[in-house]
């Protein structure tokens, strides 16, 4: 496979000139996955390849009569608490094993509707409740750059898929840092957008005042082209907002929409408290590198920034106990007999049995910070340090192009080294639950390997700006000068 | 807070969220909780006063919906995933 | 007050919007009744993984105007909340509602309505707030009652319909009272167009009442004013036996039991409902500003006070008559204004409507605006005409009407029957010969007591089936009997 492929743009390029070699593309990608899937195992549902290949025909036709749409030619994988009609979405839990979802979300309307054919529905922490993917209630996904250690979470799954070239980019979900942390983790760009730019219909509820769709893929330009397509209004999400658009174009000609005089800011906060050395160290080189590129980086502090998280954990896990409580196997999902049983007794047999202990955990939390009198306690005081966070931080933007921070403190964590303890889990969010808390957008680009492991920094731009965060992306991607990257599992296919 | 109040807010709480922990895992859960209470607790050292409560971040222009109908879902799509079904109805459990 | 007790009940009444076209926060159909189950849904209003609320623009208009007919104050901004607890009929296990609290308000608070309990008093009900949400789906048992059934059956095609939720203080002081604040609050929502009362399961109740300053007991789900009145009168009396036996009336949620006339004990509390209401973060606020609300006011329609004091000045009825016109329903004071415009006796056609039309409906336990149909504009114009033209008398125009409500009789037909006033002296004295003849010793009687002359009257007209002119009838019956007289 060439290199040229490995990229979206490219493979666009690619097919423009020769429609048919869609069909060699889906042939290596299913090769990958043959070789490699049973030890990476990104994937819960995978679509199988005469499937996929009878859909190519349809792609090919309108690629050959000029008529395609921008994400033609892409293998898109999809994060399972994403709704797919008729394709089986289960959050990765045992309580919707067997949800067959009746209609799309509007993410996936969207992107069939440019001709992106879906390969399959990725691994993920049970209901994105986790950072390493070791939640699945099926089986924890491994990272292509070390099976021994963690691809990230909760969307560990798409990002596994997209680095391990099983997939042309993907769809995850960010609520505290789900896409930028297994990005970051699996050296593959992530961007979390400003909450509301993307609709939310479809996309199964953890914690609905931070939840987004975001794309996953191999540079910064595959991944605003699946902005382009997937954000602006919907009127089904009374939430959603209109798109300026044009994230690609910004992402090709970064210099049409900056400025020359760039300038940063690093939260102190950030990068003092608990960053392993390493990644330490590394962000020091890269901001080092930024520097002789003639951007300006600017040191400040926020002190707020040490409590956001409690602040988000309260509210995440206060939203989601009440999304979650629809879940009583009446309508759908896991079942008991309800013969001459009270709902009390049927309710809570399959809430026990069919929730994961992290969520059990977050839902018994939630319920707890939101009860009578302990809801101003936590969950109002948790609401006014989230204004606080969200009102220092759009300061900070004023007078800076962005924020710019390791997006992950440590290096990819092995299997069963965060998990036992949940205080220990929740630490490693500490640089990415900031973007949600103030509904603004952040974007992590592969920095370094270090001992062969993936690095990244994160960018956080201002609400509804990702024109510019992804021009200034792209640029700090170029003086990196490392993209696409690609684990060493499957360099032999390269 | 003491372990016979964290067992009492954990039993309510369990009846208010229809999750039940198992007895087995009950000391290893109220340990957890513990911790993350503490954890949250740390929100006391912020100075709130004064402050709006941010519950969402603002919309410049509220979405609303005209008053047309829709066609929804045919039946059999709505009963999809309706494990016990009787001549279109849901099956459900007792309510006394 | 009640042998001394001081009673105490506040009413919560939830009113369908049924003038929307779509459900509160998605666009299914509003019109969910009579169809099969489940075929009146979507991923929204069946609480579908994924789905989102979007609010229905007009709903906030409808409320707004039902606050603003109240004397309610709106508030700045609509805020939904989610008030969780389960329950199979609730598809999210929350309610989409709203909350008077820290990051939530009602859509108004305070406000009144004015009753007449009795003619010629006047009682303000203060109303403590109104919310808007939805309404949940139908549970239906299979083996008719819900102690009977081992399993439920639910019906989501009600899921998600807007629901206005008003709260009285508990100003009322009598199962009466309450009736009529009902009736009085169901008229309002009639004429603002915002409710039609009569739909099936539009308006149910929910009653609070405490006797004596002791606890105070909750009914829930009484579906009608009538049944609202006979649960509250039964409820006092049980709690009344409670405490002059010594005892102590517990609190607590009971249900309306229609077929037997009581109320029963719902499921013991053993914890207090903790709703966990919190901002609900899928629908952001919705400014009510200055000028919605002006252009709402102005737009405002005539109301129930107003049409009953315009009836008064126009027409000349008393306030009584125009009342039981205006709150019995909104059609049936269209109905009254559109007759009275086509063929005038404003005062003939306003007691035939409170006494004629609203009797034969309620004996028939027929809709009133079939009533309506039946006795319809051109009919009742048309018994009007014969009557002022003598063609029928008084008693034969009630029966006119009983027959065009009851059996669905033409006017004209009747008259082609001849169940027309008699007048001829010469038929009228052959029937009173005959009652003469079968009636000796009440004619012996009339002749030493004029009163008895009536009875004569009487068994005249009932041989004449109500026909003979009365005037004319005892006129030729004294001229006989002064002739019988004469001859004795």
């Amino acid at each position: 496979m060439d290199r040229e492929v490995l990229t979206l743009s490219g493979l666009r390029a690619k097919l423009a000139e020769n429609p048919r070699f869609l069909y060699e593309y889906i042939e290596f990608i299913y090769d990958v996955i043959d070789a490699i899937e049973g030890k990476v195992k990104a994937f819960i549902t995978l679509r199988g390849k005469d499937d996929v290949l009878r859909e190519a025909d349809r792609v090919v036709d309108k690629l050959i009569e000029g008529r395609a749409g921008r994400l033609a030619g892409a293998l898109l994988a999809v994060k399972d608490n994403i709704v797919t009609k008729g394709l089986r979405t289960t959050c990765a839990s045992k309580i919707l094993s067997d949800f067959i979802p009746p209609y799309n979300a509007t993410v996936v309307e969207r992107i069939l509707r440019e001709d992106a054919i879906i390969i399959g529905k990725t691994n993920m922490d049970e209901f994105a409740m986790g950072s390493t993917t070791e939640n699945s209630a099926f089986f924890p996904t491994r990272n292509p750059w070390d099976l021994s250690r963690v691809p990230g979470g909760s969307s560990g799954g798409s990002a596994a898929a997209v680095s391990a070239l099983e997939a042309t980019a993907a769809l995850g979900t960010d609520t505290g840092g789900s896409v930028r942390a297994p990005a970051a983790f699996t050296a593959t760009v992530g961007l979390k957008p400003t909450y509301g730019l993307v609709s939310r219909y479809g996309l199964i509820a953890y914690a609905s005042s931070m939840d987004q769709v975001g794309p996953i893929g191999r540079t910064v330009t595959d991944v605003s082209i699946i902005l382009d397509v997937i954000s602006g209004r919907d009127v089904k999400d009374a939430t959603s907002a209109h798109s300026r658009g044009g994230y690609c174009e910004a992402a090709v000609e970064p210099f049409k929409v900056l400025h020359p005089k760039l300038r940063v800011a690093v939260i102190e906060e950030l990068v003092v408290e608990g960053v392993e050395k390493p990644v330490k160290h590394s962000f020091l080189r890269t901001l080092r590198k930024l520097e002789s590129n003639g951007i300006e980086v600017v040191w400040l502090s926020m002190p707020i920034s040490r409590y956001s998280l409690p602040a988000y954990y309260i509210i995440a896990m206060a939203e989601a106990s009440s999304n979650l409580a629809r879940y009583d196997g009446i309508r759908y999902g896991f079942h008991e007999s309800v013969e001459g049983r009270s709902w009390y007794e049927v309710y809570t047999n399959v809430r026990t049995r069919g929730f994961g202990k992290e969520v059990k955990r977050r839902i018994l939390l939630g319920s707890f910070v939101l009860s009578a009198g302990y809801y101003d306690e936590y969950y109002l005081r948790a609401s006014k340090v989230r204004k606080i966070v969200r009102d220092s931080l759009l300061a900070i933007l004023r007078e800076h192009d962005a924020v710019i921070s390791p997006t992950m403190p440590v290096l990819p964590p092995k299997l069963g080294e965060r998990i036992a303890d949940p205080l220990k889990l929740y630490a490693i969010d500490i640089n990415t639950v900031l973007a949600n808390l103030a509904g603004v957008p952040a974007i992590s680009i592969p920095s370094d390997i270090v001992n062969d492991l993936p690095v990244a920094v994160q960018l956080i731009g201002n609400e509804f700006d990702e024109v510019s965060l992804v021009a200034l992306a792209r640029v700090v991607e170029g003086i990196i000068n490392l993209a696409p990257l690609v684990p060493p599992l499957v360099r032999r296919y390269v | 807070m003491r372990q016979e109040e964290l067992i009492g807010w954990l039993r309510r709480v369990e009846k208010l969220a229809l999750v039940e922990v198992g007895k087995d895992e009950e000391e290893h859960i109220i340990k957890d909780m513990r911790k993350i209470i503490e954890f949250f607790n740390t929100l006391m050292e912020v100075n709130v006063e004064g402050v709006e409560p941010l519950f969402m971040t603002p919309r410049k222009e509220p979405l609303t919906r005209e008053d047309v109908p829709v066609k929804g879902m045919e039946q059999s799509e709505a009963l999809l995933n309706a494990k016990e079904v009787i001549n279109g109805f849901v099956k459900g459990p007792k309510t006394i | 007050m009640y042998s001394g007790f001081k009673v105490m009940i506040g009413l919560e009444v939830h009113a369908q919007i049924t003038s929307l076209k779509t459900k509160l926060f998605c666009s299914c159909p509003s019109n969910y009744r009579e169809k099969a189950p489940n075929t009146n849904v979507c991923p929204v209003c069946l609480g579908l993984p994924g789905s989102l609320p979007v609010l229905n623009k007009k709903a906030i208009e409808e409320a707004v105007k039902v606050a603003l007919a109240l004397n309610s104050t709106p508030n700045k901004v609509l805020i939904f909340t989610r008030k969780h607890y389960f329950y199979p009929d609730l598809p999210k296990n929350y309610q989409i509602s709203q909350y008077d609290g820290v990051g939530s308000a009602p859509l108004a608070k305070g406000g009144y309505i004015v009753i007449s309990p009795t003619r010629g008093v006047e009682k303000v009900v203060r109303i403590r707030r109104i919310n808007v949400e939805e309404d949940p789906g139908r549970i239906v048992y299979p083996y008719g009652s819900i102690s009977a059934s081992p399993y439920s059956l639910i019906d989501y095609n009600r899921s998600g319909i807007a629901l206005l939720e008003i709260v009285t203080e508990p100003d009322l002081e009598s199962p009466r009272e309450a009736r009529c604040f009902i009736l009085k609050l169901l008229s309002i929502l009639e004429h603002l167009g915002v409710t039609d009362p009569k739909l099936e399961g539009a308006v149910r109740v929910d009653a609070n009442v405490s006797v004596g300053g002791g606890e105070r007991v909750e009914i829930k789900n009484i579906g009608s004013p009538k049944d609202v009145e006979k649960a509250l009168a039964y409820e006092i009396a049980r709690q009344l036996s409670i405490i002059r036996s010594g005892g102590k009336v517990i609190r607590e949620t009971r249900h309306w039991d229609k077929s037997k006339g009581v109320t029963i004990a719902g499921r013991a509390k053993e914890l207090e409902e903790d709703y966990r209401y919190f901002p609900d973060p899928d629908l952001p606020a919705i400014p009510i500003d200055k000028s919605l609300i002006d252009k709402l006011l102005s737009e405002l329609p005539e109301l129930p006070d107003e049409r009953v004091n315009r009836l008064i000045q126009k027409y000349g009825l008393t306030r009584y008559v125009a009342s039981v016109i205006v709150t019995s329903g909104k059609d049936l004071a269209d109905f009254f204004e559109e007759v009275v415009r086509q063929c005038g006796s404003p005062q003939l056609v306003s007691s035939i409507l409170v006494n004629e039309l609203l009797r034969w409906v309620d004996e028939l336990n027929v809709d009133l605006r079939e009533g309506i149909k039946r006795l319809n504009k051109d009919r009742l114009c048309k018994i009007i005409s014969y009557y002022n033209n003598n063609l029928i008398n008084i008693k034969l125009l009630k029966n006119y009407i009983k027959e065009v409500i009851v059996n669905n009789a033409e006017p004209e037909a009747l008259v082609r029957q001849g169940y027309v006033t008699i007048r001829d002296y010469r038929v009228l004295e052959a029937v009173i010969d005959e009652v003469i003849r079968e009636n000796p010793k009440a004619v012996s009687d009339a002749l030493k007591n004029p009163k008895v002359i009536n009875y004569l009257v009487g068994q005249v007209m009932l041989k004449t089936k109500c026909r003979a002119d009365p005037r004319i009838t005892n006129e030729l019956i004294v001229r006989r009997l002064r002739s019988l007289g004469n001859v004795s």
